[in-house]
């Protein structure tokens, strides 16, 4: 009897807890509502985020002191984070000089166009297995915002995706919910890249199989649907197939920006200045031709 | 059921937390790429533990927690591993309880398995709705490395506390 009263107890009480949970997940695919409750649910996760990464961090700490000239290492080390950081500098200075020229020579119009950046840097800890994300340390207390691109010295990285007090996942463009608008480099043409969840390969699709595609063309975004900003470098063509059955060609492309846990990186705040119309980004492409 | 005299409530909580702890840090920390893939979900292993072994500490409450707090420590979807957990601890209390399990080796990783399975499962079926797609398929190989490990465990543990079944409940 008592034993009946516990088990129908533990019935009741799994169906109330199957449906919060399923609240939950309703609730954060299709609104935004859950966005503090994770901030305020990871508080308690964050010690255990920091001895993660503990084993990571004594493996560097290691190698670096048993390095033989380790001042030397240092000061490389520094200088190439300096560096780092300059180049990525350059490319938003490439970027508002492109726009700047633009938009003067074709709006009239003398606009300032600065991207507001901060940079952070990549943890060692591993996310699920078969998602292509990973976590910076940077969070709400940054003021990142969901969607917000990330870039490194080499090109388009991701976007964040989650975000907790003092860090956040950046979902990589090769993962498969991703895909973003590109436009080849050399010749303007308009494609999309799909990641595959794999770490080295894109699929490129949207290209016809009479247009001007080649090994080694870079593709840098449009900035369409103005999510990451214009003309950043996403990915170099690998393999172009012209199958004669079909009017589109398949191609594939590398990523520009692997994710390597030792780079920082740069997350965005993107400014709509130029808007969704598609002459003008041709000339911007155009013009950031090297 | 009823917990002994001599188990302060801080004894009894500790090694569960520390043991839920320690399982979410192994399922995050940095490991060669080859077998970060074929790691199996030990929130779950942790989990069906202390449901199977110690039913009185832990329950469905404890089992949705620790699903949410996997679920912002993955940055996943609110609610996947909170919702994969309680189903896992709801089967064991529920109908695992009354079975007699505690030496049975090979039973038990039969029945580990499975459970990893249907976690799988369901966290699978839960990001295809959300995100359109799922993962590989690599992960439907996690739950057969965490049966084997579990099958290790329970030899180890069967080997070094023959006698003491019974006294633990």
């Amino acid at each position: 009897m008592n034993d009946l009263r516990t088990k129908s107890n533990l019935d009741l009480k799994f169906i109330w807890f199957a449906l919060i949970a399923i609240v939950l997940i309703v609730l954060e695919s299709q609104t935004a509502m859950l966005r503090s409750a994770r901030v305020v649910i990871s508080i308690p996760v964050k010690p255990l985020i920091e001895v993660a990464q503990m084993p990571a961090n004594v493996k560097t700490y290691y190698q670096n002191m048993f390095e033989e000239r380790e001042l030397l290492r240092e000061l490389n080390q520094k200088l190439d984070e300096e560096n780092k950081a300059l180049r990525e500098e350059l490319i938003d200075l490439k970027n508002a000089a492109d726009v700047n020229e633009w938009i003067s020579e074709l709006l009239h119009a003398s606009e300032t166009y600065q991207i507001p950046v901060i940079s952070a840097k990549p943890s060692s800890i591993q996310l699920e297995p078969q998602a292509q994300k990973i976590v910076v340390d940077r969070g709400s207390t940054d003021r990142v915002v969901l969607g917000q691109p990330v870039i490194d010295h080499r090109g388009v990285i991701g976007q964040v995706t989650a975000i907790s007090l003092n860090d956040s996942a950046v979902t990589l463009i090769t993962d498969s919910t991703q895909s973003l608008s590109v436009r080849v480099r050399r010749s303007g043409i308009k494609a999309v890249v799909h990641g595959l969840g794999d770490s080295d390969k894109l699929r490129v699709s949207g290209l016809r199989s009479e247009q001007d595609v080649v090994i080694g063309d870079i593709l840098v975004t449009t900035g369409f649907g103005e999510k990451y900003p214009v003309g950043y470098p996403v990915a170099e063509v690998i393999s172009v197939e012209r199958a004669k059955n079909t009017s589109f060609a398949n191609v594939y492309a590398v990523p520009l920006a692997a994710h390597d846990p030792g780079y920082a990186v740069m997350l965005v705040w993107p400014k709509t200045v130029l808007g969704s119309d598609e002459v003008p980004l041709v000339t911007l492409n155009d013009a950031t031709q090297e | 059921m009823q917990p002994k005299s001599n188990y302060s409530a801080l004894a009894r909580i500790v090694p569960v937390v520390l043991s839920f702890a320690t399982a979410m840090v192994l399922a995050v920390v940095a490991l060669p790429e080859s077998i970060s893939n074929l790691r199996p979900d030990f929130v779950a292993l942790v989990l069906i533990f202390w449901c199977l072994y110690h039913p009185g500490r832990v329950g469905l409450l404890v089992a949705f927690t620790i699903g949410l707090l996997a679920d912002t420590m993955y940055f996943g979807i609110l609610g996947q591993h909170a919702i994969s957990k309680v189903v896992i601890a709801y089967v064991i209390l529920r109908f695992l309880s009354d079975s007699d399990l505690k030496d049975r080796v090979v039973q038990q990783s039969v029945i580990v398995l499975l459970l990893l399975l249907s976690n799988v499962l369901i966290l699978t079926v839960i990001s295809r709705l959300v995100h359109g797609q799922s993962g590989s398929y690599l992960v439907w190989l996690t739950p057969f490395v965490g049966a084997m490990m579990w099958y290790l465990f329970a030899l180890f543990r069967r080997k070094r506390t023959p006698r003491r079944y019974g006294i633990y409940q």
